[in-house]
């Protein structure tokens, strides 16, 4: 068993190019930036945390849940899809996140997710901890969140609406991971705009097309949760009165 | 259990203390982002990499570990050095692809130069933290102050289980890759999406067995963690402070 672990560990650190290309490596934003991601993200978390606190007066159990979901997200965002170009990439797990406990606790799962990526992975980083909470915890888990609740509203099967919150999870962090970029980067000749086309031209090789695998695995995920919960195998909290969260 | 984690535990500085390493490693850190000239950058890349020498990290693995980091570090500079334009402007060297001009020019070159520095040096911190010190213990450390307590046992929690939901992935992932389940990108998509569908309930599966082993044994909502019991060295840590004031000093003068 251990000799698996090594070999998927191995895997996930023999992984291709843009595998982490989304997750802003460490030290490469200025000080300034850093720490004004950081201040921005500090909000979503605080809000994040007392949500979690007050959840798990109410509820202490849920603390096994969320603990071993963000590990579960920890695994989704370990795995490789195969992508264009022979290169690979990961999904987020942020449109899953924050469909089953809420955008505001699933920024924090995405913060401690990130964390732990950057300490065991050596993917994304310290300084930048905050600008890729941001992309990936705030703007992805409140655009997944929203797209699902508005997909819903709209009368679109619940299916659809979890590939819809997954595709738009996705593609919202990479928007805003570029857009972070260009801010920190604008062009000498063009600004902003051009430098923002620049990165979102680099990384469009690859996060378009995952954010397609990425929301029919969920798709799938979300399905086979739906049916492990009917058969009595787990709760579905999401779907009752006092979701986690919520 | 992956091989960074099990080198954080097994190195040859796992008695030093965890406060050391996180003033050292932290400390340089904020200096390379705080006063990111060349001198200071390369005296942290130097330092970083000779600490793990120190704590005999295989250098062969440590190369590894910088694969992703300089993924992302040569599409950023790639970023930074290159410009796009719609009308000509004044270029080091440029070329017009479909009616724009995409060129280098002196400003790009100097700014993914300094960018590249900075990386390195902070990338080299984030790495002799990651690979001389357990991810559990800072956590745990984190544990200490009251707000943060359930959100470091959440983060816990979640580290404990990583492994535990790799180690299934992979044996999931050596039955489907038996059985042709990754031969074609179809095929892959839909055996990675059935190993996320059954690593997600075994998750919630364990959450509730852990609840119940938990109350089972008397839990009042906090979770006990073993600290190995560590002495911070005055040696060292007058050496590490002496370190970060040569460097603050490079940096300012």
């Amino acid at each position: 068993m251990g000799m698996k672990v090594l070999a998927v560990g191995a895997l996930l650190l023999a992984a291709p190019a843009p595998a982490a290309a989304m997750h802003i490596m460490e030290g490469f934003l200025p000080k300034e930036y850093a720490i004004g991601w950081l201040l921005a993200v500090l909000p979503f978390v605080v809000v994040g945390i007392r949500k979690i606190n007050k959840v798990l007066t109410d509820y202490p159990e849920r603390k096994m849940l969320l603990g071993l979901a963000a590990a579960f997200i920890f695994v989704l965002s370990a795995l490789k899809i195969p992508s264009v170009a022979g290169s690979s990439s990961h999904p987020t797990g942020v449109g899953l996140g924050a469909i089953l406990f809420g955008p505001a606790v699933s920024s924090v799962l995405s913060g401690i997710v990130l964390l732990f990526q950057a300490l065991l992975l050596a993917h994304g980083g310290l300084t930048t901890w905050g600008a890729n909470t941001f992309a990936m915890g705030v703007a992805g888990s409140f655009a997944a969140w929203g797209a699902f609740r508005l997909a819903l509203a709209l009368g679109c099967p619940e299916k659809g609406a979890v590939f819809t919150a997954a595709l738009l999870g996705d593609w919202l962090t990479y928007a805003v991971t570029a857009g972070q970029l260009a801010f920190a980067f604008p062009d000498p000749v063009g600004g902003f705009a051009a430098a923002y086309g620049k990165f979102l031209g680099i990384f469009a090789l690859t996060q378009l097309p995952l954010a397609v695998c990425e929301g029919l695995i969920s798709v799938v995920v979300y399905s086979a949760l739906l049916r492990y919960g009917e058969q009595g195998i787990i709760p579905l909290w999401w779907k009752k009165s006092d979701p986690v969260g919520r | 259990m992956l091989y960074l984690d099990y080198l954080a535990y097994n190195n040859a500085l796992k008695r030093v203390s965890i406060g050391e390493k996180l003033l050292l490693g932290g400390g340089s850190l904020a200096l390379a982002l705080a006063l990111p000239r060349p001198a200071v950058l390369v005296a942290v890349f130097a330092a970083m990499h000779a600490v793990m020498a120190l704590a005999r990290i295989p250098a062969g693995y440590v190369l590894r570990l910088w694969l992703a980091p300089c993924a992302f570090l040569a599409a950023g500079l790639a970023g930074v050095a290159v410009s796009v334009a719609a009308a000509p402007f004044d270029a080091l060297a440029s070329v017009e692809v479909g009616g724009f001009y995409v060129g280098v020019t002196g400003s790009g070159l100097a700014a993914a130069g300094e960018l590249m520095l900075r990386s390195l040096a902070a990338v080299s911190c984030l790495l002799m933290l990651a690979t001389t010190t357990p991810a559990a213990y800072m956590a745990a450390w984190f544990a200490r102050f009251p707000g943060l307590r359930p959100v470091s046992e959440i983060a816990l929690l979640t580290y404990r289980f990583i492994f535990v939901f790799l180690s299934a992935a992979g044996q999931i992932y050596t039955a489907q890759q038996s059985r042709l389940g990754y031969a074609g990108p179809r095929r892959s998509l839909n055996s990675l999406a059935l190993l996320a569908a059954n690593v997600g309930r075994k998750a919630f599966l364990s959450a509730n067995d852990l609840w119940s082993a938990l109350t089972a044994r008397n839990y009042q909502g906090q979770l006990t963690h073993y600290y190995p019991p560590q002495v911070a060295s005055p040696v060292r840590l007058v050496a590490i402070a002496a370190f970060l004031a040569v460097l603050a000093a490079a940096g300012v003068f």
